[in-house]
């Protein structure tokens, strides 16, 4: 395969590209979804295709295929070349970040390889989280999913570089639903890592399932979260949502170029209070958003974004990054073979500080203490975010109380940053799939306990 | 037809080993994107095309009641062979399932027309970039304050063949085309943003002009800040606003998988009253021309259309084969599947209908309000209560009847059977958004924290 990619991005440079990257990969998956102890569906698949990016004279072509015989391929080099020199026609100059030529052979260390392992020991397992939801309570409904991947990845480059990544992680995920005299709370919770089917052991679902059944029953209790502007202070979970929706997604490079990003022109400025260092760092091992090397070559790291408050730096690829001299920091990520890589996100998180829980809370005569994600959205042009928390309390005179439902918050990123007024020590991350441009690409936040004055909560009371 | 033989072909593998009753999906798939971004302050003259041609064939066993799935993207004879035998395993170890009446019967389609463009075949790719080129420039000249322009055309055809062991075997082709334009703009500081976008089946239904002028005029009404007053008021949702809520706050509620499972706050409303007495919601597959028109739905079963509320009375919810055998009932060709995926229910068209009123007038009888284009967060709706707490973003002010400027940083808050409920008046500007064919519609009482 190495050799048939090679020879595509030979041609390419032949027949006048500036830039061919070919990708190949195959994976393996399965997904398995389970409710209320039946399974609804148990589906493995299995997909090869290859991805063909070229660079014409500052324009940019792509085709994806799979159907792999040279043939098809040949032609799909063809499209891309076609499709590039039409780009080039009315474009700007694109001059590439370098980066070293690396020719290397990675991969997560796995015991139990996944598409080996029966499927029958896969719905065992989700089966057994599933079923310790329901034990919690007799109130409880259960929603599980699993889904497994192991892919084998080739990026060649016409500029010599060929890497070749072996990857294989297992997600997990599950939702309670707690019901009673009409009324549903529900509580989810989600674990997912880097390795074989042996990681499955770690991975604790059954005492999960449980703890998220016992959360949903609560909830029942709670009350409906009040409207208006609030402290509040989010836990570890919560603070990554807001590292990554809020902050994460306006140092996106690619959005800084194009206008899109409230961060556009800040680097060197302050952007938060002294409080907020924000990391993005592919290296971080096992965790759920690590790479080896993103989908152009370039060598994963750790990046920091934020110091004390201060813009250090933006994600890139090497299109952005040669655009604002920068270094390409590997943030190139691409789905799937049926995608071309965009600048992405790995593990997000804010780094902790150095007070407790309790010092956060002491200062703060009425707010809210809000915990766990239910997904946020962000418009990063305007710095408009939102997100859900799975569960709220109010803190009345620096102690917690009443118990809060359906709590959701919205704020500006950069007022949101300066108001940071404390940050933890503990640390929590917890992993996400991100969705931007129509791909999904696998990534972690995190973070400590966070206050933040004068947040935007909407509630129904 | 090839794709026909491929799915008959592997129906037939699975009966050989062992499968009570199987049915399989075969699609193939063309998609060519082309994107421009022009960025007055960085200079940028950004230009892109992308090309996807994909194909599979997603397989569903069933051996006595147990019911598995699996897909291949390679679909020669072997791999065809691999998947089946691989699934009917799958399949062979499952607990049955006693809710699991049958597949679906084979029933005579509806003959669809309107759905597949074959200029979409062969896109006017260096006609496009001459589009987008001019679009950019009379987009970005429009407005002294405006930035960046970014721009996109989407062209996708494809080809479905559907055959199940009980005698269903049917095929069709269907085109789609999408353009775009968005906007990001700052004045004084106050950054704003503007976009609208375009569906249609066919290559010149789609209108490019149409989304360069909505999106220039939301974006410049966004140059003026308005402030409101908080509580209970008129909120007029756009259709692209209404796509999102409706998708997780009335779809989910619909779905007869959720009402089944008691999960719904629709659940047990059948016959009841669950919306304004004006408001009649239709779900039709074989609506003229729509994005989710075509003869069969992705089990095979014929396109119907639906009626959902009728003058605000619940009269049905959607279902797959699955969902409608287990009640004794037909299935509303509602399945939806990929051949990566095993089957769920979607929405076909939902259209929403009521007397229309001209827009101006929908706008202009609002003394103080809300009008929304957009809204971030809908996903957080808790289905069994129907609770909803979102960000409207972008929204405008309205004051005695005019649009003043937009409202930064609002959220809107209660739950969806109070909406359906408040629902007032439609505007005259329907328009499809993703499933949704509706227009701009307004509610009274609805409560919004600022």
């Amino acid at each position: 395969m190495k050799d048939l990619l090679s020879y595509l991005t030979e041609k390419g440079e032949k027949e006048g590209a500036d830039y061919v990257e070919a990708r190949y990969q195959r994976f393996y998956t399965t997904r398995i979804e389970v409710r209320d102890g039946r399974v609804i569906s148990a589906l493995p698949g299995i997909e090869r295709g290859v991805a063909i990016r070229v660079l014409y004279k500052g324009g940019w072509g792509f085709a994806t295929t799979n159907e792999i015989e040279k043939e098809t391929l040949n032609k799909a080099l063809k499209t891309a070349i076609k499709m590039a020199k039409q780009s080039s026609l009315d474009t700007g100059e694109v001059k590439l970040a370098p980066t070293p030529i690396v020719e290397d052979e990675v991969e997560i260390k796995v015991e139990k390889p996944l598409e080996e392992t029966p499927i029958e020991e896969k719905i065992k397992f989700i089966l057994q989280a599933d079923k310790s939801a329901r034990e919690a309570s007799p109130i409880i409904k259960s929603t599980s999913n699993y889904q497994d991947y192991s892919e084998r990845k080739i990026i060649c480059t016409s500029s010599g570089t060929q890497i070749e990544i072996k990857n294989s992680w297992i997600f997990w995920g599950m939702w309670a639903y707690a019901s009673e005299a009409g009324l549903i709370q529900s509580y989810r919770d989600r674990f997912a890592m880097l390795g074989g089917f042996e990681i499955t052991e770690k991975m604790n679902v059954e005492e999960r399932s449980r703890r998220a059944a016992e959360k949903a029953v609560e909830l029942l209790k709670a009350k409906p979260a009040p409207g208006g502007r609030f402290t509040v202070i989010v836990d570890g979970v919560l603070a990554g949502l807001i590292a990554h929706e809020a902050i994460g997604h306006a140092s996106e490079a690619d959005g800084v170029l194009r206008g899109t990003s409230i961060l556009r022109g800040k680097l060197g400025e302050r952007v938060g209070s002294k409080h907020v260092t924000l990391i993005d760092d592919a290296i971080l091992a096992g965790k759920f958003g690590m790479d080896f090397y993103d989908d152009e070559g370039v060598k994963a790291q750790r990046k920091i974004l934020i110091q004390n408050g201060i813009l250090k730096g933006y994600l890139t690829n090497r299109e952005a990054a040669g655009k604002l001299n920068l270094p390409a920091t590997g943030n190139a990520r691409a789905q799937d073979y049926r995608y071309p890589p965009i600048v992405r996100m790995t593990n997000t998180y804010f780094k902790p500080g150095d007070m407790s829980l309790e010092e956060l809370l002491e200062d703060v005569k009425m707010g809210i203490y809000a915990k766990g994600g239910r997904g946020g959205q962000v418009n990063p042009a305007e710095g408009v975010f939102q997100f859900g928390a799975q569960e709220a309390y109010l803190i009345k005179n620096g102690e917690i109380a009443e118990h809060l439902r359906d709590f959701s918050m919205s704020g500006f990123i950069l007022q949101t940053l300066k108001n940071v007024t404390g940050v933890a020590k503990d640390f929590d991350i917890y992993p996400s799939f991100c969705g931007k441009g129509g791909q999904s690409m696998r990534t972690t936040c995190g973070g400590p306990h966070i206050r933040i004055e004068g947040m935007i909560v909407g509630g129904k009371a | 037809m090839e794709l026909l033989e491929i799915v008959k072909k592997t129906i037939n593998t699975a009966q050989r080993m062992g499968a009570s009753q199987a049915d399989a999906i075969a699609m193939r798939r063309h998609e060519i994107s082309i994107h421009g971004t022009n960025d007055k302050i960085g200079g940028l003259r950004e230009r892109r095309a992308e090309s996807e041609i994909s194909k599979g064939l997603g397989v569903r066993i069933v051996i006595k009641k147990s019911l598995a799935y699996g897909y291949t993207t390679v679909l020669d004879e072997n791999s065809i062979i691999d998947i089946v035998k691989r699934t009917v395993k799958i399949a062979e170890r499952k607990k049955p399932d006693e809710d699991f009446k049958t597949l679906p019967k084979p029933k005579k389609p509806p003959i669809v027309e309107g759905i597949f463009d074959k200029k979409i075949v062969n896109p006017p790719i260096e006609e496009t970039f001459e589009i987008l080129r001019k679009n950019l420039e009379e987009t970005m000249e429009a407005n002294e304050y405006f930035n960046t322009v970014r721009a996109g055309y989407t062209f996708i055809w494809g080809e479905t063949a559907i055959a199940n062991t009980l005698g269903i075997e049917e095929g069709y082709r269907e085109s789609a085309v999408a353009a775009s334009i968005y906007i990001v703009g700052e004045k004084n500081g106050l950054r704003i943003s503007g976009w609208e976008s375009d569906a249609k089946r066919s290559l010149n239904e789609v209108s490019i002009d149409y989304c360069r002028k909505e999106a220039i005029k939301y974006a410049e009404k966004a140059l003026t800040i308005a402030k409101i007053n908080g509580g209970e008021m008129t909120v007029i949702f756009q259709p692209s606003a209404l796509t999102s809520l409706m998708n997780y706050a009335f779809i989910r509620a619909i779905d007869a998988y959720n009402v089944q499972e008691g999960k719904s706050y629709l659940a047990n409303k059948l016959g009841k009253e669950v919306a304004a007495e004006k408001l009649t919601i239709i779900d039709d597959g074989l609506y003229s021309k729509g994005l989710r028109t075509s003869p069969i739905d992705d089990e095979g079963t014929p396109s119907q259309r639906t009626i959902i509320v009728e003058n605000g009375v619940l009269k049905s919810y959607i279902y797959d084969s699955y969902t409608a055998y287990k009640e004794g009932r037909e299935s509303t060709g509602n399945a939806s599947r990929s051949f990566r995926s095993s089957v769920t229910i979607s929405p076909r068209n939902q259209i929403v209908q009521g007397e229309e009123t001209k827009i101006d007038e929908l706008i202009g009888d609002v003394k103080e309000g809300l009008l929304v284009r957009g809204v971030m967060g809908a996903h957080s709706t808790n289905i069994a209560t129907g609770a909803f707490s979102i960000v409207a973003s972008p929204a405008y002010a309205i004051r005695k009847g005019e649009i003043i400027g937009q409202v930064k940083g609002c959220m809107i808050a209660g739950t969806f059977a109070d909406i359906l409920k408040n629902y007032e008046a439609q505007g005259d500007d329907k328009v499809q958004k993703g499933f949704l064919i509706a227009p701009s519609i307004r509610f009274r009482k609805v409560r919004v924290t600022v």
